[in-house]
């Protein structure tokens, strides 16, 4: 790789042993793809520790010791670039409602600290670009984001440049470089598969079983896609979530609708798909089909906020919810992130929410925390279950057995799940 | 003699192992048990395989950022492949390879999921990799 002045500068251990160990990884990185050389990074959306449910938070790679971070902040270093982050192991103001140990609570706590003290902005939030947009216009931008979800969206709806990565994300805020590959280049940026979508796409969840068949079908492939007639950006972020579920898409192409090419051709780059599908009414049923656990049988879990939940979205629900209330055994989470939650606060849905008995979750995840609060908390627990599962959002149903204690699964509309989470059944509306 | 070369490897020069082949992506989170290095994945062709010790082939990894240290963490608990071979390497698994010093190889001619099988044993050397 050809590495610029300031590059070997790091590289040589000019700027201290993070950002040389850090520019160490990045060129291994680069090596491994054949990369020329590094591009600048401008935003970055990183943790500073990937909390997966199955790692203990003391037990990680040397490149994420804690003390190497220490050491850099004692160094009066700080990230090189704008970046975001914060997405926490909890909520931090309702941490005792959800039942983690005090323990755990305070490994949060420091990490937090750390977090600040590297000049990461806290967002919390799997969507920020729904609370807080980056510094620089995204089209074109090179950036990096450790949310699977966020991927696509910044790479196809904004426009931006960014690779699916793992500890790169921090490391890329530490030097403010990574290789240049993937989705950095040009070349790599043009679908070279179709899928026609030949049915209406009614709400986000329909979006999201799109975006799980398209995920399957491309595989790491660029999708074009024909016949999406409009999408909010729920829809889209909903749709992003789920290809990079499904699938390992990055990048996808709705000429009208994404930043990047106007027309189809454009996408394709003038060249024929190099393989086609179709997308139906019966494709979209059939997914649907897959998290149809039960019909007119009690629930024991509604979820909905996965990602997290927008002010319109929260408006939306605390319309529904007012003067409503869930049943007493029915565990009813929905998340959004501290930003939205604030706002949601001083517009009155919070206190509707709550009233409802939703359990409101800001600024976490349970599939990077310990799980969702239930009658046993934590999904290391034996007993942790969440028993039949019922969500909107076809990430957090793909993942609910794995991660979030489900026995059954079902998938449905905004409506029918709040409708579940009221009446304590679910009742099949499509 | 089967014989492929990968245009991009990374990782020990000289690797001598037993194939695990998949023909599904393969995503950690929810697919494997890191502690044990065993495929969780009803779904999986490979369900209720271990890969611990082997070269572990399959088409791409898929789905979570947090993959990278899954994979790491499979290898420290000493029930992670000795090198991952893809059809399409993600990004996320190629770091969790890095991080874990284990080989990675693709950029084939071909796709190694179409050529190699579970049970080949197999000689890797400096990118070369000769089915025994």
């Amino acid at each position: 790789m050809k590495l610029k002045p300031d590059e070997l500068r790091m590289l040589n251990g000019e700027e201290g042993r993070l950002r040389q160990e850090a520019m160490k990884f990045l060129v291994r990185l680069g090596e491994a793809y054949g990369a020329e050389e590094m591009v600048d990074i401008k935003f970055s959306f990183a943790y500073t520790f990937v909390l997966v449910q199955d790692l203990d938070p003391d037990l990680l790679p040397p490149i994420l010791d804690r003390r190497l971070l220490e050491e850099y902040i004692a160094e009066g270093k700080t990230v090189k670039i704008p970046t975001i982050g914060g997405l926490d192991g909890e909520d931090p103001d309702i941490w005792k409602e959800m039942g983690v140990p005090e323990k755990v609570h305070n490994t949060y706590l420091k990490d937090r600290e750390m977090e600040c003290k590297l000049g990461i902005q806290r967002v919390g939030s799997c969507t920020p670009y729904m609370v807080v947009d980056m510094n620089t216009p995204a089209l074109g931008t090179h950036m990096i984001t450790i949310e699977s979800s966020a991927i696509p969206f910044y790479n196809s709806v904004l426009g931006a440049r960014c690779e699916r990565c793992g500890v790169s994300a921090l490391l890329a805020a530490i030097t403010g470089k990574y290789p240049a590959i993937g989705y950095h280049l040009d070349e790599n940026r043009y679908a070279t598969v179709r899928i026609n979508v030949k049915c209406d796409l009614k709400n986000m969840t329909d979006f999201g079983c799109l975006g799980q068949f398209a995920g399957e079908f491309c595989g790491m492939d660029v999708p074009v896609f024909r016949g999406i007639k409009s999408a909010t950006n729920p829809d889209l972020i909903a749709f992003s979530c789920a290809i990079a579920t499904g699938g390992a898409v990055s990048l996808f192409h709705i000429p009208g609708i994404t930043a990047e090419f106007r027309t189809e051709e454009e996408a394709l780059n003038g060249k024929e798909p190099a393989r086609e599908i179709d997308f139906t009414q019966e494709d979209l049923d059939k997914i649907y089909a897959r998290f149809n656990a039960c019909d007119g049988e009690k629930i024991d879990t509604v979820f909905i906020g996965c990602p997290h939940l927008n002010i319109y979205q929260m408006k939306d629900v605390s319309e529904k919810l007012k003067a409503k209330k869930k049943p007493e055994d029915l565990l009813f989470i929905m998340n959004t992130n501290p930003s939205t939650k604030r706002m949601a606060e001083q517009m009155g849905y919070v206190d509707i929410i709550r009233d409802a008995g939703a359990m409101l979750i800001s600024g976490t995840c349970p599939i990077i925390g310990n799980g969702i609060p239930g009658p046993v908390y934590t999904y290391t627990h034996p007993e942790y279950t969440t028993g039949t599962f019922a969500t909107n959002s076809l990430k957090a149903a793909a993942y609910a057995k794995s991660t979030m204690g489900a026995k059954r699964v079902v998938l449905g509309s905004t409506e029918e799940c709040i409708d579940a989470a009221i009446s304590g059944v679910w009742r099949k509306k499509r | 003699m089967k014989q492929l070369i990968a245009t991009f490897h990374t990782g020990p020069k000289e690797i001598h192992a037993e194939a695990l082949v998949s023909h599904k992506p393969l995503s950690f989170l929810g697919g494997v048990n890191s502690e044990t290095g065993m495929i969780i994945d009803e779904h999986s062709d490979i369900y209720g395989q271990s890969f611990a010790g082997k070269v572990l082939i399959y088409p791409f990894g898929k789905g979570s950022t947090g993959d990278t240290l899954r994979l790491w963490r499979s290898v420290m608990n000493g029930v992670g492949p000795v090198a991952i071979i893809n059809d399409t390497p993600d990004p996320i698994q190629v770091e969790g390879a890095l991080l874990a010093d284990i080989g990675v190889l693709f950029g084939f001619d071909v796709k190694p999921t179409s050529i190699l099988e579970t049970g080949d044993i197999l000689d890797i050397n400096d990118g070369v990799v000769t089915v025994l």
